[in-house]
């Protein structure tokens, strides 16, 4: 037996959907309009989460330690030898010293990343690392070779050709052979690569021959990498020595700004839509006021009224929401959040494929209903109250 | 059912340039299954009345009793409840939801009280039976006939079985037979024991065998019995 | 059928379709489970630190190793005052 209280309720939203479907032209213009609203304020923070979750699946293995070198508050190259500094650091297992630039293609205005990789050599395991081929590699003065992502081979339009050539700084022309090619299954971390021999980075950036960006510190127990971090900065002065840990805090940063950047625009949207249902909610129709009115005058009371634009509201809101926010995943799913890629991705040439998941976590869903499904609550219900006020007498 | 009104005043905008008397020094006694005609010109103060017996406003002065609840005392929820339960009233206007159906219309009262759909139409069923209109039930308001509307008022009025029954210029809007043939719903009703109370200035219903009363009303005051 | 009960099975329905987005999220998320352990594997190999996002600049590309300065370095019309060189391409 169903208690008299639910009875109730769904009695006076039986009447209320029956009174939005007879204005449902109005009533569905509103629905779309916040399902718009609340789209754009889904896919944004879906988004993120998907690109959360690829980046903390893949952040794990960075590097336990990097370290760079600073002057005068700037990034400048480290000569290898420091590596000697570190010898008596207890807890260090290995110690790769690498080139790290980008180069800049004024043909097409794309940035490439440049690695130049101490251990780039015959041994080069290519198995696993989705690494399409990588046969021979060479390491010549004339020609050197080179593994590239996929964006990087469509930019240098290489099509089926394996040689190209860079400008060094003295613009004088480095060539390269390709040897391999990043798959595109790979490219969220591989499409703007160009991985070759540490001594070819050199030769492509005029850098001299001792002479690194980083050093790839592994550290045997990972419970004493902020220790050895410590003991790092410690030993060479004017260091810069980011973990592990500063390092997963990746893209969180800047697409936490964008998406919120994105979400305060929004917001001023959505405080719109809150400002014109409170408007609507606030003025009552002579018709609207005579319904109240016969309503009052049949026996509803004041509580029966005011529960009435309720369930009206949780009808319009709910509708709003499951579309707004099921749209956003359809939007991110399986059309790889397409309208929000430019604002994401910036102005950059290169483009790699995305592939984002979206997943489902409490706390947006607790955002996204605290701001839209609550203040459209707030803007309908509290000016209700005022008409459920209504005198009977006074309209019947 | 007793009815009873005691030095009964009310005041409109009391106080202010534009203040209106509505009724003043209202005694008045009603039997339960008595019917009463209360007659007099536009303006009078019977629709103000009405009002006060139909729980819809409260006296300004004097004590109000319906079956010896004190209705100036009551708060607006409770007295919502009187209402509910006591009165069925028949507007002047009408007031029928024009977007509703005939069902929808006579069912409304029983919304906020639980009821399964299946026992609300079968009571407002019941009603558009007896009333010769069940035949119009799913038909929008809006597209019935002057006599159909108040009969569809009148059953709205009955669903919840009010002991008593308040109608405001019911034949207003009707033609002599429609009006006749209201007349005769009341008489129904009246002989089931319940209370009528209708204004009017139709000679037709002061005259009419139902009502066993007529009083008149003139500048908000009672005169004396017809 | 009650208008309330038509609203609970429409209801119904949209968590039905989205709970078969969530399973359609965990299969995609499943077949890219290769792919990922291949990329953690190149993250491991090359010492990378960030996702290829974005690479109009070092301190967006490289966001985890820059350092704050990054963006007054590399470009000087980039008006940084807040990090819209994100957004907006420097003037030339």
């Amino acid at each position: 037996m169903v208690p008299l209280f639910l009875r109730r309720q769904q009695n006076i939203l039986d009447y209320a959907l029956s009174s939005l479907w007879r204005s449902r032209f109005k009533n569905l213009g509103i629905v779309i309009v916040f399902s718009f609203v609340i789209f754009m304020v889904a896919s944004f923070r879906l988004v993120v989460s998907g690109l959360d979750r690829a980046t903390q699946e893949l952040m794990d293995s960075v590097p336990d330690i990097i370290v760079q070198q600073m002057a005068a508050g700037r990034q400048i190259p480290l000569d290898d030898a420091v590596m000697h500094d570190l010898d008596s650091i207890f807890g260090i297992a290995s110690i790769y010293p690498r080139v790290w630039g980008y180069y800049f293609d004024e043909s097409n205005g794309a940035n490439y990343t440049v690695i130049g990789d101490a251990r780039f050599d015959t041994t080069t395991e290519v198995a696993g690392l989705g690494i399409e081929y990588g046969t021979e590699i060479i390491r010549s003065d004339n020609i050197s070779s080179v593994i590239i992502g996929q964006a990087v081979k469509t930019h240098l339009m290489l099509g089926e050709r394996r040689t190209f050539s860079l400008f060094r700084p003295d613009l004088s022309l480095k060539s390269f052979r390709k040897s391999g090619e990043f798959n595109h299954d790979t490219a969220l971390v591989s499409d703007d690569l160009l991985v070759m021999h540490i001594e070819a980075a050199r030769d492509l950036f005029g850098m001299r021959p001792s002479e690194v960006t980083d050093l790839l510190v592994s550290v045997t127990n990972p419970a004493e990498i902020e220790t050895i971090a410590k003991k790092i900065s410690e030993n060479i002065d004017g260091s810069r020595v980011i973990t592990k840990r500063q390092v997963t805090k990746t893209y969180r940063a800047a697409f936490g700004w964008r998406s919120g950047f994105g979400l305060a625009c929004l917001f001023g949207a959505i405080a719109a839509f809150v400002i014109l249902a409170w408007d609507k909610a606030s003025g009552l129709s002579p018709d609207q006021r005579r319904e109240v009115g016969i309503l009052k005058a049949v026996g509803w009371q004041t509580g029966d009224v005011m529960t009435l634009r309720f369930w009206e509201s949780i009808a319009v809101s709910l509708s709003a929401f499951g579309l707004g926010y099921g749209l956003a995943w359809v939007h991110i799913l399986f059309f790889d959040g397409i309208l929000y890629r430019p604002v994401l991705m910036g102005w950059s040439v290169l483009r790699p494929p995305l592939t984002l998941v979206p997943v489902l976590r409490i706390e947006d869903l607790l955002l996204i209903f605290c701001l839209s499904i609550l203040p459209y609550l707030a803007a309908t219900v509290i000016p209700a109250w005022h008409s459920a006020m209504v005198r009977p007498d006074s309209v019947v | 059912m007793k009815i009873s009104l005691d030095n009964v005043e009310k005041w409109y905008n009391r106080g202010e340039s534009n203040a209106v008397h509505a009724l003043s020094q209202i005694n008045l006694k009603i039997d339960g299954g008595e019917s009463v005609c209360i007659e007099g010109p536009s303006g009078s103060g019977k629709s103000t009345l009405l009002s006060i017996l139909g729980c819809l406003i409260t006296p300004t002065s004097g004590v109000a009793l319906i079956d010896g609840k004190p209705l100036s005392r009551l708060p607006d929820r409770f007295l919502t409840l009187h209402r509910r339960q006591t009165i069925g009233f028949i507007f002047q206007q009408f007031n029928i939801i024009p977007e509703l159906s005939v069902l929808s219309n006579v069912t409304l009262p029983l919304l906020p009280l639980g009821l399964a759909p299946s026992e609300r139409q079968k009571r407002a069923e019941e009603l558009l039976e007896k009333l010769s209109i069940a035949h119009r039930k799913q038909f929008l308001a809006a597209k019935l006939s002057g006599g159909e509307m108040q009969r569809t008022a009148i059953a709205r009025a009955l669903i919840n079985d009010p002991p008593i029954i308040l109608a405001d210029e019911p034949t207003a809007h009707l033609d002599t037979k429609l009006s006749l043939d209201f007349m005769e719903v009341m008489m129904e009703l009246k002989m089931t024991g319940k209370t009528i109370i209708i204004t009017s200035h139709d000679p037709l219903v002061s005259g009419h065998q139902l009502v066993d009363r007529c009083l008149r009303m003139r500048d908000g005051m009672l005169e004396k019995r017809i | 059928m009650r208008p309330s009960t038509l609203f609970f099975i429409i209801i119904s329905l949209g968590l039905a379709a989205h709970l078969a987005m969530q399973y359609a999220a965990g299969v995609q998320m499943h077949n890219l489970g290769a792919s990922e352990k291949q990329m953690r594997l190149l993250v491991k190999r090359f010492g990378l630190s960030d996702v290829c996002i974005a690479s109009e600049a070092r301190y967006i590309r490289h966001l985890a190793v820059s350092d704050p300065v990054s963006p007054y370095m590399d470009h000087p019309g980039a008006i940084e005052h807040f990090p819209s060189g994100s957004f907006w391409v420097p003037k030339d």
